[in-house]
């Protein structure tokens, strides 16, 4: 051994492994890519399942895609059908079945690899029955009156908020090592609002009503091929879309910036008639007053 | 080897996976040349390389920039080594090394114990100091080219590597003092 051997010569000599780990990284990359697409999916189900009535049972005749606009000319928001990246929403009663494991305040996921390769995230909101109590449970997040007029009343209130990340492997996981069965996992509920769902009563009718953030909601995946009619409606300047089936009718509108962008979803039992303007009136009752 | 990545790198950005892969194998061995003496562990210096080419992926556009590919991934890996070596402790790191992982048992004794002394002996440093070492004595980098991984600048790098080399000397001197004893210890 050369002791007088220069100290840079002794770092030289350090004998670097041959490695190869070029796979791990690629594997890694795929698993992350694949979190990453069951985020996705996920997220859209945070959306989608808050304010599950946005999509449950809609669909527009003859079109897979249709954009609607502000008055400037400007996109207010865009309604096509569903796709391999937003597929339809489980089945209300299967959602029902799940709701029924978790009380009144939670969220709960699901992984059923028997309803398709996703995760669903539902939250079962606590139900108001006062208008005033719905308020001050929104907190300012969505624009309302201060009080409804006096010819609509609340049957039913729902704030949906803003949900936990899942660990989604560990959904799968446990729904493989249970062959395949359903896996599920609470998840927690933050404190912002993301959603309402409102039944309303005005002039002898109900109306459910569901209210979601416009910048999310800029578009709304839904089957555009059940509806017997669309048509597009102009409420203060912006389009909103008119969808009538057998069983309901359906306004979508997503209002401009300064009264709050919000998405609106309004919907009936069809049959009565000037339906364009009854819905529309009914949002009328809920926009904010612009001087 | 800048020129010939270029055609991968640019397929990596528009999301050709077998490009990528084709960059890592390339550019693996350097970026783990430079974080196993960093950590002494070739665990922890394969987690990182692993990190680095990730991190890389994920940041692809940000590297149009930056221009040298490679010292851009010396940055991340820098990055990745520090946060390493924050998060153990000292005494692991010995412990690993005792017990010789991998390729170590390989090597010659006289080799080995050239590249343990080696690797004790960087050790020693700060972790900052040790990654100038690293990259201007293994990579053989300028001192501009390790401000730009290190962040500091090459005045102040020159400076700590002068100060490193002393340091690292001295602790050398001991060594061979020792050695030099226990040769005539098993000499007599």
């Amino acid at each position: 051994m050369n002791v007088r051997e220069p100290i840079e010569r002794r770092i030289q000599a350090i004998r670097i492994p041959e490695i190869d780990v070029s796979e791990k990284v690629m594997a890694r990359l795929e698993s992350r890519e694949r979190t990453t697409r069951g985020w996705g999916l996920r997220r859209r189900w945070v959306l989608a399942c808050a304010a599950v009535l946005f999509v449950l049972g809609t669909g527009y005749a003859s079109a897979t895609w249709i954009e609607l606009l502000q008055q400037d000319g400007r996109p207010a928001m865009v309604v096509q059908t569903f796709d391999s990246d937003n597929p339809e929403p489980i089945a209300r009663k299967l959602a029902e079945t799940y709701l029924s494991k978790i009380a009144p305040g939670e969220a709960i996921a699901v992984y059923d690899p028997s309803a398709g390769d996703r995760v669903s995230v539902l939250e079962k909101p606590i139900v108001y029955d006062r208008f005033d109590r719905l308020r001050s449970a929104v907190n300012g997040a969505f624009p309302l009156p201060e009080t409804l007029p006096a010819d609509v009343s609340l049957r039913e209130g729902r704030v949906y908020h803003e949900l936990e990340h899942p660990d989604i492997g560990m959904l799968e996981e446990q729904s493989r090592l249970n062959n395949g069965q359903a896996a599920y996992a609470a998840v927690q509920v933050k404190e912002s609002p993301v959603g309402l769902a409102l039944i309303l009563s005005h002039a002898g009718r109900e109306y459910s009503v569901t209210m979601g953030e416009g910048r999310v909601w800029s578009t709304i995946h839904t089957d555009l091929n059940r509806k017997k009619e669309t048509r597009v409606v102009n409420i203060r300047g912006t389009e909103g879309l008119m969808a009538i089936s057998q069983d309901e009718a359906v306004l979508h509108w997503r209002s401009p910036r300064e009264l709050g962008d919000v998405y609106y979803r309004i919907s009936t039992a069809p049959g009565a008639e000037q339906l364009d303007a009854v819905l529309a009136s009914v949002l009328e009752r809920l926009l904010p007053h612009v001087e | 080897m800048q020129a010939s990545l270029e055609p991968y790198l640019e397929a990596a950005r528009n999301g050709d996976r077998q490009a990528f892969e084709e960059v890592v194998k390339r550019l693996q061995q350097p970026v783990f040349r430079y974080c196993y003496p960093m950590l002494g562990s070739r665990q922890d210096a394969e987690d990182v390389v692993q990190e680095t080419f990730i991190r890389a992926y994920r940041h692809l556009h940000r590297y149009r920039e930056s221009g040298q590919f490679s010292g851009w991934l010396f940055t991340i890996a820098h990055r990745l080594c520090l946060n390493k070596l924050k998060s153990r402790s000292r005494i692991r790191t010995l412990m690993r090394r005792l017990t010789a992982e991998g390729d170590a048992a390989r090597l010659s004794e006289t080799a080995a114990g050239i590249a343990d002394d080696a690797l004790a002996m960087l050790d020693g440093l700060k972790p900052v100091t040790r990654a100038i070492v690293v990259l201007k004595v293994l990579h053989g980098l300028s001192f501009e080219e390790i401000a730009r991984i290190c962040g500091l600048p090459p005045a102040t790098l020159r400076k700590r590597y002068e100060r490193a080399k002393k340091q690292l000397q001295r602790e050398h001197s001991i060594y061979n003092q020792r050695q030099m004893e226990r040769m005539d210890y098993e000499c007599t």
